[in-house]
């Protein structure tokens, strides 16, 4: 087909919809070339298509017109085409052209499509017209490849929500395939790969690495082949898909580690309703800074964070996924949990890690806490590795000196003491955050009948009120020193205690997020 | 009833703006075709040597080949003679060089200022020229 001038309007592919025939279109071309794509690469299909299919339309358009020279010569009603003002109309008059430096010339009367009346030379042979500049397909809207830069994030999307209501289309690790051109994988293939994967004691494994120890029917595709495997495992509930995006890595869910299956007991929150609207701008900022994976407030993502440890995630081995370290971590199309290794900035130790993306948490650092000698509010200092997806952990330690430091006591009846108390600091503490637990267990237990008595959360935000308080000349204590306390006996995110801070009567803001009980209230 | 032009009883600035009044060349009975068709180029004088006083013709436009009907004389004169490099020059006498900058860009108003800056002559000199009791050319301004 010749090549046609195509004139898209600017925004046909912000407001383009997915069509029935769209879907048509790439389900017969997913069929014909017995591939899986990603949606990226099926959105570039789509655009090459839609091009291909409004060029013809164009054509089918221009058959009816002639395109605008100046050269020609036209009659009374024919109708034109004007490239260069993306625009046609209909001759209605036609006289001579008079201008002395032009010679002999005609002049046409358009009426144009949009209703209004242009005059055009005709029958001049010098203009710059008459040589046609070649088709401008570098504009934005008609080179494929700048379409899917601009666009293409948006087109992905639309096929993504288009696709999923498709049953006869299946996804796996972000590639769609039609589910009729999978291959048969039986319960044979698939009790060997779960042998393979207990073999290997919970290390996840790559589809191809199971397809080595898999008889699979060896004259077909074989990205067809791993891809029927992967739909496979993901629908036999023994298996898990852990790899992050663009890595497909299978481990047997059994094997993976209890904090990665079920969320910690130091983590697992009941929900307390809170009014948002208020918490003041300064709290807000707190939320903010204190990466607590539940919080909602945003910030922007950095490249370098340093957090500073809570309680909970001390004792269950974790780190929080807050807005500012969520860009760090590795992510998934699909997977909850995504197995990879974190790498020890000083030492270049490698720890295998877990990111349990549902509820916002790394697993995997128990052993390294301990080896590090940190306590609760200690710094760690989370960034980018230097290789793709590789992330840096470092605790800010120092030679270990002995200091006060608010201790955490059980006493006789379970309940928590604070006590100012010499300990042993080996690394960098946020002070409004460092806490001592010389015994966890203890805590534990405290933190079990604690909940086993449900003590509501006001009384319980009062009792430790009243315990920190001691430990304050002033009498007062900061909301980020009463949310690192309360986290011990419960989990509890900055905002519903800051909002009941700024509710409740009993407690008074003498500035910048310092209170004080007042139980006279 | 016939409109009057009053002359403004504000005192012109180097700021106020100044444009050709046409009125002025038919008020004043002067041949203001046979003066613009004696500034045309060399080429032109030739090419629109048949053409009438004021006659209209179809001029057509570069990109699109859109055709406009304008005074072929005026036309010729704005949109070349009057861009060639010696239309003025510094031995053109301050009036006419000032006439001749106000059809080079199509008489759109410009003040003893803007004069100056194009032409390298001190901005009061030009306002103390223009704004005199004596109408220079139809130089006035601009209303």
């Amino acid at each position: 087909m010749a090549s046609v001038s195509l004139n898209l309007p600017t925004n046909y592919w912000q407001i383009l919809h997915v069509t029935p025939t769209d879907i048509e279109f790439l389900q017969t071309y997913l069929f014909e070339h017995e591939t899986p794509l990603t949606p990226r690469e099926l959105a570039a299909v789509l655009v090459v298509e839609r091009l291909r299919a409004e060029q013809e339309s164009a054509a089918k358009k221009q058959d009816l017109t002639k395109a605008y020279l100046p050269k020609e010569k036209y009659a009374v009603g024919d109708l034109i085409r004007f490239p260069a003002l993306k625009s046609s109309g209909r001759v209605t008059a036609m006289r001579a052209g008079l201008n002395p430096e032009l010679g002999a010339f005609d002049v046409l009367t358009v009426a144009m499509h949009d209703g209004a009346q242009k005059m055009f030379a005709a029958a001049l042979e010098n203009h710059k017209l008459n040589d046609p500049p070649a088709e401008d397909e570098s504009a934005s809207e008609l080179d494929p490849e700048a379409v899917a830069r601009d666009f293409g994030a948006d087109l992905e999307k639309k096929l993504d929500s288009a696709f999923a209501g498709d049953k006869s289309l299946v996804c796996i690790a972000g590639r769609w395939f039609p589910r009729a051109l999978l291959l048969d994988v039986n319960a044979g293939h698939l009790n060997l790969a779960e042998a393979v994967l207990d073999m290997a004691g919970g290390e996840p494994f790559s589809t191809e690495t199971l397809m080595k120890d898999l008889e699979l029917p060896a004259d077909v595709n074989p990205k067809l082949a791993e891809f029927s495997l992967n739909y496979a495992l993901q629908e036999d509930p023994r298996f898990d898909e852990v790899g992050p995006a663009g890595k497909v890595l299978w481990c047997l869910e059994r094997l993976e580690p209890e904090g990665v299956r079920t969320v910690p007991v130091p983590l697992q929150y009941v929900e307390i309703t809170y009014d948002r609207a208020v918490l003041t701008d300064q709290m807000v900022a707190l939320e903010a800074q204190v990466d607590d994976e539940l919080g909602q407030a945003s910030a922007p993502p950095a490249d370098e964070v340093t957090i500073s440890l809570l309680y909970p995630h001390w004792r269950a081995g974790t780190l929080p996924i807050s807005a500012r370290v969520k860009r760090l971590f590795p992510t998934a199309y699909e997977s909850d949990r995504v197995c990879f290794t974190l790498v020890d900035a000083k030492t270049g130790r490698k720890i295998p890690a877990w990111v349990v993306r549902k509820h916002g948490y790394v697993y995997g650092l128990a052993d390294w806490y301990k080896s590090q000698e940190l306590m609760p509010g200690a710094l760690i200092r989370v960034r980018r590795g230097g290789q793709p997806g590789e992330v840096r952990i470092e605790a800010l330690t120092h030679r270990s000196v002995r200091d006060w430091v608010r201790t955490v006591i059980v006493g006789a009846d379970g309940g928590l003491v604070f006590a100012l108390l010499k300990q042993q600091i080996s690394a960098e503490l946020n002070d409004r955050m460092a806490l001592a637990v010389p015994d966890p267990a203890a805590v534990d237990a405290a933190r079990e009948q604690a909940a086993k008595s449900r003590v509501s959360f006001e009384d319980l935000t009062r009792n430790l009120m009243r315990e920190l308080t001691k430990l304050s000349p002033q009498g007062h204590v900061h909301a980020q020193e009463l949310y690192a306390g309360i986290n011990i006996l419960r989990r509890v995110p900055p905002a519903p205690l800051m909002a009941l801070l700024a509710t409740h009567p009993e407690y008074t803001h003498v500035g910048d997020l310092h209170y004080r009980l007042d139980e006279a209230a | 009833m016939t409109e009057v032009k009053r002359p403004s009883l504000l005192k012109p600035t180097i700021r106020t703006p100044f444009q050709i009044d046409f009125e002025w060349w038919k008020e004043s009975e002067r041949d203001w075709q046979v003066y613009l068709r004696s500034l045309l180029c060399p080429a032109h004088q030739e090419s629109l040597a048949n053409l009438e006083d004021g006659q209209m013709i179809d001029w057509v436009e570069e990109n699109t080949a859109e055709v406009r009907e304008v005074d072929g004389i005026q036309h010729a004169l704005m949109s070349h003679c009057a861009r060639q490099e010696d239309f003025v020059t510094q031995k053109t006498a301050l009036v006419e060089a000032v006439f001749r900058l106000f059809l080079a860009n199509g008489n759109q108003p410009m003040s003893a200022e803007d004069l100056s800056a194009r032409m390298g002559r001190p901005a009061n000199t030009i306002l103390t020229t223009l704004a005199g009791p004596r109408v220079y050319k139809g130089l006035r301004p601009a209303q």
